[in-house]
């Protein structure tokens, strides 16, 4: 995610609007991206500045689906609170 | 430069760049997409990343199209429950569009009719010069 994005999870975290979307999109922790390239091309995120692990135990989930990358993706379709956050690591340039 | 033009050149900046990252990207009637997930005809890709083809029921892309970036989402009614097949707009770093169709999996050529519907009746070209309107909720898009 962006600056702007975990700025934002870490004050109010971030809320689901169905109304907006088809939910947050999130991917597996065992992934470790070597770059911001890399965890843009495998997971097709817009922004990959920060990975953030995240228990995300007992919100509701979308459908799961696969990248091309061929890395899951889990669609959460419930707002993830501040105290979800387990983990924030800076991607590599 | 107005701030909404500064997004703009960045987002087909960032096109660019993602096409070096993850590409190739697709030309397609004058346009270029690049595709997140696999369509349900790519056999070999989905051999690869042990996915089956009836699972490919939403297709995420990222569209250069009038000079612009728009991030497509084409999905079929299958895991779509919340609304009726049609097309649907937001504003979220750049135009969204989302596309409900009837097909229970979306292939490759499910993916471009779509596409070329759009293109045909100058929808997502009007869509683009309402951006600065929309909100972050998805709306029907007119036409």
């Amino acid at each position: 995610m962006s600056k702007a994005e975990l700025k934002q999870l870490k004050r109010e975290g971030l809320q689901f609007d169905p109304a907006a979307g088809r939910g947050i999109p999130t991917t597996t922790r065992n992934f470790t991206p070597r770059s911001r390239g890399e965890a843009r091309a495998k997971t097709g995120a817009t922004t990959a500045d920060y990975q953030v692990d995240l228990d995300v135990t007992g919100l509701p989930r979308g459908p799961e689906k696969k990248t091309k990358g061929g890395l899951p993706e889990y669609p959460i379709r419930g707002s993830i609170p501040p105290e979800s956050i387990i983990n924030v690591t800076k991607v590599p340039k | 430069m107005r701030s909404t033009e500064r997004e703009r050149t960045d987002r087909l900046r960032d096109f660019r760049t993602r096409i070096g990252e993850a590409g190739p990207s697709v030309s397609f009637m004058g346009t270029e997409y690049l595709a997140v997930h696999p369509f349900a005809d790519e056999t070999d890709l989905l051999k690869q990343i042990s996915w089956s083809a009836d699972r490919c029921t939403e297709v995420d892309a990222y569209w250069q199209v009038f000079d612009d970036i728009v991030f497509v989402q084409l999905i079929s009614t299958i895991e779509e429950k919340d609304r009726p097949p049609g097309r649907y707009v937001r504003s979220g770093h750049g135009l969204n569009l989302l596309i409900v169709v009837s097909s229970p999996t979306i292939t490759k050529g499910v993916f471009e009719d779509a596409l070329r519907a759009i293109l045909k009746d100058n929808a997502v070209a009007r869509a683009l010069t309402e951006l600065g309107t929309l909100g972050p909720t998805l709306v029907p898009l007119s036409g």
